[in-house]
Protein backbone atom coordinates (compact mmCIF):
# COMPACT_ATOMS: atom_id res chain seq x y z
CA UNK A 1 0.00 0.00 0.00
CA UNK A 2 1.28 3.30 -1.22
CA UNK A 3 2.41 5.32 2.06
CA UNK A 4 2.25 9.38 1.51
CA UNK A 5 2.90 10.11 4.57
CA UNK A 6 5.26 8.99 7.93
CA UNK A 7 3.57 6.72 10.64
CA UNK A 8 3.18 8.66 13.67
CA UNK A 9 6.06 7.24 15.62
CA UNK A 10 8.30 8.40 12.95
CA UNK A 11 7.45 11.79 12.36
CA UNK A 12 10.08 14.52 12.91
CA UNK A 13 9.26 16.79 15.46
CA UNK A 14 11.34 19.97 16.50
CA UNK A 15 14.09 19.60 18.97
CA UNK A 16 16.31 21.13 20.55
CA UNK A 17 18.70 24.28 20.46
CA UNK A 18 22.17 24.59 21.34
CA UNK A 19 22.32 28.41 20.88
CA UNK A 20 26.48 29.82 20.78
CA UNK A 21 27.53 31.74 23.98
CA UNK A 22 28.00 34.53 21.28
CA UNK A 23 26.76 34.89 17.69
CA UNK A 24 30.06 35.79 15.12
CA UNK A 25 30.65 36.27 11.65
CA UNK A 26 31.69 32.21 11.55
CA UNK A 27 28.85 30.74 13.45
CA UNK A 28 26.98 28.25 11.36
CA UNK A 29 24.37 26.62 12.03
CA UNK A 30 23.64 22.84 12.12
CA UNK A 31 20.45 21.47 11.99
CA UNK A 32 20.88 17.52 12.96
CA UNK A 33 18.71 14.68 12.45
CA UNK A 34 18.62 12.81 15.98
CA UNK A 35 16.49 9.48 16.67
CA UNK A 36 17.40 7.43 19.97
CA UNK A 37 15.91 3.82 19.68
CA UNK A 38 15.80 3.73 23.57
CA UNK A 39 13.53 6.39 24.46
CA UNK A 40 10.70 5.49 22.40
CA UNK A 41 10.07 9.06 21.23
CA UNK A 42 9.67 10.47 17.72
CA UNK A 43 13.21 11.82 15.39
CA UNK A 44 13.77 15.34 15.85
CA UNK A 45 15.78 17.95 15.21
CA UNK A 46 18.42 19.37 16.64
CA UNK A 47 20.18 22.50 15.96
CA UNK A 48 23.48 23.50 16.91
CA UNK A 49 24.81 26.93 16.34
CA UNK A 50 28.90 26.76 16.41
CA UNK A 51 31.46 28.46 15.59
CA UNK A 52 33.35 27.31 12.78
CA UNK A 53 36.69 29.02 13.89
CA UNK A 54 36.20 26.14 16.79
CA UNK A 55 37.62 23.31 14.38
CA UNK A 56 39.03 22.20 11.43
CA UNK A 57 37.37 22.97 7.73
CA UNK A 58 35.13 19.88 6.94
CA UNK A 59 31.90 18.65 7.99
CA UNK A 60 33.52 15.51 10.09
CA UNK A 61 35.24 18.20 11.81
CA UNK A 62 31.87 20.46 12.80
CA UNK A 63 30.37 17.09 13.98
CA UNK A 64 33.58 15.85 15.83
CA UNK A 65 33.07 19.24 17.93
CA UNK A 66 29.86 19.50 18.39
CA UNK A 67 30.26 15.81 20.10
CA UNK A 68 33.33 16.83 22.18
CA UNK A 69 32.06 20.07 22.91
CA UNK A 70 28.32 20.46 23.05
CA UNK A 71 26.40 17.27 23.07
CA UNK A 72 28.04 14.21 23.61
CA UNK A 73 24.77 12.06 22.89
CA UNK A 74 25.16 12.56 19.11
CA UNK A 75 25.87 9.32 17.37
CA UNK A 76 27.97 9.30 14.14
CA UNK A 77 29.94 7.00 12.46
CA UNK A 78 33.90 8.11 11.05
CA UNK A 79 37.07 6.73 10.61
CA UNK A 80 39.60 7.16 8.30
CA UNK A 81 38.66 11.22 7.94
CA UNK A 82 39.89 11.42 4.42
CA UNK A 83 37.59 9.85 2.26
CA UNK A 84 38.66 6.80 1.79
CA UNK A 85 37.05 4.21 4.63
CA UNK A 86 33.01 5.81 3.52
CA UNK A 87 32.12 5.29 7.42
CA UNK A 88 31.00 9.06 7.26
CA UNK A 89 28.08 8.79 4.66
CA UNK A 90 25.07 10.77 5.30
CA UNK A 91 22.86 13.30 3.86
CA UNK A 92 23.81 16.37 4.12
CA UNK A 93 22.32 19.93 2.18
CA UNK A 94 19.90 17.29 0.79
CA UNK A 95 22.59 15.42 -0.69
CA UNK A 96 24.54 11.81 0.35
CA UNK A 97 28.36 13.07 0.93
CA UNK A 98 30.92 12.04 2.87
CA UNK A 99 31.28 14.46 5.83
CA UNK A 100 35.02 14.24 5.74
CA UNK A 101 35.67 15.49 2.70
CA UNK A 102 32.65 17.97 2.82
CA UNK A 103 33.74 21.84 3.66
CA UNK A 104 31.18 23.33 5.37
CA UNK A 105 31.94 26.67 3.48
CA UNK A 106 30.92 24.79 0.56
CA UNK A 107 27.20 25.34 1.95
CA UNK A 108 25.63 28.88 2.69
CA UNK A 109 22.80 29.51 5.32
CA UNK A 110 21.85 26.50 7.51
CA UNK A 111 23.24 23.26 7.06
CA UNK A 112 20.72 20.40 7.59
CA UNK A 113 22.71 16.78 8.18
CA UNK A 114 20.09 13.22 8.14
CA UNK A 115 21.37 9.74 7.66
CA UNK A 116 21.29 8.31 4.26
CA UNK A 117 17.86 8.44 3.22
CA UNK A 118 15.47 5.10 3.17
CA UNK A 119 17.55 3.31 5.91
CA UNK A 120 16.45 1.69 9.09
CA UNK A 121 18.14 4.24 11.12
CA UNK A 122 19.88 2.35 14.15
CA UNK A 123 20.53 5.81 16.12
CA UNK A 124 20.96 9.34 14.99
CA UNK A 125 23.22 9.61 11.77
CA UNK A 126 23.95 5.91 11.80
CA UNK A 127 22.03 4.00 9.38
CA UNK A 128 21.71 0.14 9.34
CA UNK A 129 23.21 -0.74 6.00
CA UNK A 130 22.88 -4.90 6.92
CA UNK A 131 20.82 -5.26 3.46
CA UNK A 132 23.40 -3.11 1.54
CA UNK A 133 26.68 -5.06 2.98
CA UNK A 134 24.56 -8.27 2.22
CA UNK A 135 23.89 -7.43 -1.56
CA UNK A 136 27.52 -6.60 -2.41
CA UNK A 137 28.00 -10.53 -0.38
CA UNK A 138 25.65 -11.52 -3.08
CA UNK A 139 27.58 -10.72 -6.24
CA UNK A 140 30.34 -12.69 -5.05
CA UNK A 141 33.43 -9.75 -5.08
CA UNK A 142 35.78 -12.19 -5.35
CA UNK A 143 38.00 -13.54 -7.72
CA UNK A 144 36.59 -16.81 -9.54
CA UNK A 145 38.31 -19.16 -11.68
CA UNK A 146 38.43 -22.51 -12.97
CA UNK A 147 41.60 -23.07 -14.78
CA UNK A 148 44.45 -24.33 -12.43
CA UNK A 149 46.14 -21.87 -10.34
CA UNK A 150 49.42 -20.68 -12.19
CA UNK A 151 52.58 -20.57 -10.15
CA UNK A 152 52.95 -17.61 -10.17
CA UNK A 153 50.09 -14.54 -10.23
CA UNK A 154 47.36 -14.56 -12.92
CA UNK A 155 48.77 -11.98 -14.81
CA UNK A 156 46.83 -9.05 -16.73
CA UNK A 157 47.72 -6.85 -19.87
CA UNK A 158 47.74 -3.00 -19.05
CA UNK A 159 44.96 -2.59 -21.27
CA UNK A 160 42.88 -5.27 -19.38
CA UNK A 161 43.92 -3.54 -16.06
CA UNK A 162 42.63 -0.31 -17.76
CA UNK A 163 39.34 -1.46 -17.72
CA UNK A 164 38.98 -1.90 -13.74
CA UNK A 165 39.45 1.89 -13.50
CA UNK A 166 36.45 3.80 -12.29
CA UNK A 167 34.98 0.92 -10.59
CA UNK A 168 37.60 -0.70 -8.08
CA UNK A 169 37.81 2.77 -6.30
CA UNK A 170 34.75 2.14 -4.84
CA UNK A 171 34.84 2.25 -1.21
CA UNK A 172 31.27 0.87 -0.13
CA UNK A 173 29.51 4.34 1.45
CA UNK A 174 26.91 3.80 0.15
CA UNK A 175 25.79 7.15 -1.07
CA UNK A 176 24.77 6.29 -4.13
CA UNK A 177 22.66 3.32 -3.66
CA UNK A 178 21.00 5.41 -0.76
CA UNK A 179 20.11 8.12 -3.04
CA UNK A 180 18.17 5.75 -5.68
CA UNK A 181 14.87 6.08 -6.00
CA UNK A 182 14.61 2.66 -7.42
CA UNK A 183 16.74 1.17 -4.16
CA UNK A 184 14.09 3.44 -2.03
CA UNK A 185 11.17 1.94 -3.27
CA UNK A 186 12.77 -2.08 -4.01
CA UNK A 187 15.78 -2.07 -1.97
CA UNK A 188 14.66 -5.99 -0.86
CA UNK A 189 15.07 -7.02 -4.65
CA UNK A 190 17.01 -4.69 -6.61
CA UNK A 191 20.72 -4.72 -6.10
CA UNK A 192 21.05 -1.01 -6.36
CA UNK A 193 24.29 0.96 -7.99
CA UNK A 194 26.85 0.24 -5.55
CA UNK A 195 26.48 -3.89 -5.52
CA UNK A 196 26.04 -3.65 -9.57
CA UNK A 197 28.79 -1.34 -9.69
CA UNK A 198 31.22 -3.88 -8.03
CA UNK A 199 29.15 -6.69 -9.75
CA UNK A 200 30.85 -4.86 -13.17
CA UNK A 201 34.09 -4.48 -11.25
CA UNK A 202 34.21 -8.83 -11.25
CA UNK A 203 32.29 -9.22 -15.10
CA UNK A 204 35.02 -6.61 -16.17
CA UNK A 205 38.29 -8.47 -14.65
CA UNK A 206 39.91 -10.35 -17.51
CA UNK A 207 41.13 -13.00 -15.07
CA UNK A 208 37.36 -13.81 -13.80
CA UNK A 209 36.68 -16.78 -15.39
CA UNK A 210 32.74 -16.74 -14.28
CA UNK A 211 31.68 -13.88 -16.23
CA UNK A 212 28.71 -16.23 -17.98
CA UNK A 213 27.21 -17.23 -14.36
CA UNK A 214 27.96 -13.35 -12.85
CA UNK A 215 25.61 -12.23 -15.81
CA UNK A 216 23.13 -15.33 -15.03
CA UNK A 217 22.97 -14.42 -11.25
CA UNK A 218 21.84 -10.94 -12.67
CA UNK A 219 19.48 -11.55 -14.94
CA UNK A 220 16.31 -10.55 -12.96
CA UNK A 221 13.74 -8.35 -13.23
CA UNK A 222 14.66 -7.04 -9.71
CA UNK A 223 17.83 -7.29 -9.07
CA UNK A 224 19.46 -5.23 -12.15
CA UNK A 225 16.32 -4.30 -14.21
CA UNK A 226 14.84 -1.76 -11.52
CA UNK A 227 17.96 0.24 -12.46
CA UNK A 228 15.84 2.95 -14.98
CA UNK A 229 19.24 5.27 -15.44
CA UNK A 230 17.87 7.75 -12.91
CA UNK A 231 21.67 8.91 -13.02
CA UNK A 232 21.17 10.12 -8.88
CA UNK A 233 24.61 7.65 -8.11
CA UNK A 234 26.49 9.21 -9.95
CA UNK A 235 25.85 12.66 -9.37
CA UNK A 236 26.36 11.82 -5.88
CA UNK A 237 29.47 9.63 -5.82
CA UNK A 238 31.89 11.39 -3.48
CA UNK A 239 34.51 9.10 -5.54
CA UNK A 240 33.47 10.63 -8.99
CA UNK A 241 32.29 7.28 -9.97
CA UNK A 242 29.52 6.14 -12.29
CA UNK A 243 27.47 3.46 -11.23
CA UNK A 244 24.86 4.02 -14.09
CA UNK A 245 27.21 3.35 -16.33
CA UNK A 246 28.77 0.04 -15.40
CA UNK A 247 24.90 -0.98 -14.72
CA UNK A 248 24.46 0.05 -18.72
CA UNK A 249 27.52 -2.21 -19.32
CA UNK A 250 26.11 -4.94 -17.81
CA UNK A 251 23.05 -4.61 -19.53
CA UNK A 252 24.63 -4.48 -23.11
CA UNK A 253 26.39 -7.98 -21.84
CA UNK A 254 23.27 -9.50 -21.00
CA UNK A 255 22.27 -10.64 -24.66
CA UNK A 256 25.55 -11.77 -25.86
CA UNK A 257 26.40 -13.96 -22.59
CA UNK A 258 25.31 -17.18 -24.37
CA UNK B 1 10.25 14.50 -15.56
CA UNK B 2 10.19 11.54 -18.41
CA UNK B 3 8.11 9.68 -15.89
CA UNK B 4 5.66 12.86 -15.74
CA UNK B 5 5.44 13.68 -19.17
CA UNK B 6 4.84 9.71 -19.64
CA UNK B 7 1.96 9.75 -17.37
CA UNK B 8 0.86 12.69 -19.18
CA UNK B 9 0.91 10.90 -22.54
CA UNK B 10 -0.87 8.26 -21.11
CA UNK B 11 -4.18 10.71 -19.99
CA UNK B 12 -3.44 11.98 -23.54
CA UNK B 13 -4.63 8.71 -24.86
CA UNK B 14 -7.84 8.57 -22.91
CA UNK B 15 -8.06 11.89 -24.62
CA UNK B 16 -7.35 10.80 -28.29
CA UNK B 17 -9.81 7.62 -27.57
CA UNK B 18 -12.53 9.73 -26.78
CA UNK B 19 -11.92 11.83 -30.39
CA UNK B 20 -12.00 8.24 -32.12
CA UNK B 21 -15.41 6.93 -29.98
CA UNK B 22 -17.25 10.40 -30.97
CA UNK B 23 -15.85 9.63 -34.59
CA UNK B 24 -17.39 6.80 -34.45
CA UNK B 25 -21.01 7.70 -33.09
CA UNK B 26 -21.30 9.88 -36.02
CA UNK B 27 -21.55 13.46 -37.10
CA UNK B 28 -23.28 15.09 -34.65
CA UNK B 29 -21.26 13.99 -31.35
CA UNK B 30 -18.29 14.74 -33.13
CA UNK B 31 -19.12 17.97 -33.79
CA UNK B 32 -19.58 18.65 -30.40
CA UNK B 33 -16.05 17.15 -29.42
CA UNK B 34 -14.51 19.13 -31.85
CA UNK B 35 -16.44 22.76 -30.39
CA UNK B 36 -15.21 21.53 -26.59
CA UNK B 37 -12.06 20.64 -28.27
CA UNK B 38 -11.26 23.53 -30.09
CA UNK B 39 -12.10 25.82 -27.34
CA UNK B 40 -9.16 28.06 -26.34
CA UNK B 41 -8.88 25.84 -23.03
CA UNK B 42 -9.40 22.73 -25.34
CA UNK B 43 -6.38 23.63 -27.56
CA UNK B 44 -4.41 24.65 -24.36
CA UNK B 45 -4.84 21.05 -23.40
CA UNK B 46 -4.17 19.69 -26.89
CA UNK B 47 -0.71 22.19 -26.89
CA UNK B 48 0.00 20.62 -23.11
CA UNK B 49 -0.87 16.90 -24.52
CA UNK B 50 1.99 17.50 -27.48
CA UNK B 51 4.48 19.41 -25.27
CA UNK B 52 4.02 16.32 -23.05
CA UNK B 53 4.32 13.44 -25.72
CA UNK B 54 7.54 15.16 -27.47
CA UNK B 55 9.50 15.77 -24.63
CA UNK B 56 8.68 12.25 -23.71
CA UNK B 57 9.58 11.40 -27.16
CA UNK B 58 12.83 13.45 -26.68
CA UNK B 59 13.57 11.67 -23.10
CA UNK B 60 13.30 8.33 -24.69
CA UNK B 61 15.91 9.10 -27.52
CA UNK B 62 18.04 10.10 -24.44
CA UNK B 63 17.13 6.42 -22.74
CA UNK B 64 18.19 4.95 -26.08
CA UNK B 65 21.27 7.10 -26.60
CA UNK B 66 21.87 5.52 -22.65
CA UNK B 67 21.16 1.77 -23.36
CA UNK B 68 24.00 2.11 -25.87
CA UNK B 69 26.86 3.06 -23.06
CA UNK B 70 27.20 6.17 -24.09
CA UNK B 71 27.08 9.58 -22.19
CA UNK B 72 26.95 8.54 -19.19
CA UNK B 73 29.48 10.89 -17.93
CA UNK B 74 28.09 13.60 -15.57
CA UNK B 75 28.50 16.49 -17.88
CA UNK B 76 27.59 15.09 -21.37
CA UNK B 77 24.63 13.32 -19.48
CA UNK B 78 23.25 16.51 -18.06
CA UNK B 79 24.03 18.27 -20.90
CA UNK B 80 21.79 15.66 -23.14
CA UNK B 81 19.00 16.07 -20.75
CA UNK B 82 19.18 19.40 -21.39
CA UNK B 83 18.94 18.93 -25.09
CA UNK B 84 15.79 16.64 -24.39
CA UNK B 85 14.20 19.07 -23.07
CA UNK B 86 15.07 21.50 -25.98
CA UNK B 87 14.21 19.12 -28.14
CA UNK B 88 10.95 18.59 -26.95
CA UNK B 89 10.03 22.18 -27.31
CA UNK B 90 11.26 22.67 -30.51
CA UNK B 91 9.62 20.02 -31.76
CA UNK B 92 5.86 21.18 -30.51
CA UNK B 93 6.56 24.63 -31.28
CA UNK B 94 7.35 23.54 -34.53
CA UNK B 95 4.10 21.19 -34.53
CA UNK B 96 1.86 24.20 -33.46
CA UNK B 97 3.39 26.45 -36.27
CA UNK B 98 2.37 23.67 -38.61
CA UNK B 99 -1.05 23.47 -37.71
CA UNK B 100 -1.59 26.98 -37.32
CA UNK B 101 -0.16 27.61 -40.70
CA UNK B 102 -2.00 25.30 -42.93
CA UNK B 103 -5.30 26.57 -41.12
CA UNK B 104 -5.92 23.26 -39.28
CA UNK B 105 -6.56 25.32 -36.00
CA UNK B 106 -7.11 28.89 -35.31
CA UNK B 107 -8.16 30.73 -32.13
Amino acid sequence: MVELTLPKNSQVKQGKRYKAAKRTKTTRTYRIYRFDPDTGENPRWDTYEVDSADHGPMLLDSLIHIKNSIDSTLAFRRSCREGICGSCAMNIGGRNTLACIKGHDEFSGEITIAPLPHMPVVKDLVPDLTGFYNQYASIEPFLQTKTPDPEKERLQTPKNRDKLDGLYECILCACCSTSCPSYWWNQDKYLGPAALLQAYRWIADSRDENRKERLEALEDPFKLYRCHTIMNCAQVCPKGLNPAKAIAEIKKLMPAKG
Amino acid sequence: MHRITGSAAVGGVVLIAAWLVCLALGRETYTVFLQYASTPLGLLVWFGLSLAGFVHLGGGLRHLIWDTGASFELKKANALTAWTFALGIILTLAFWAVLFATGKVSL
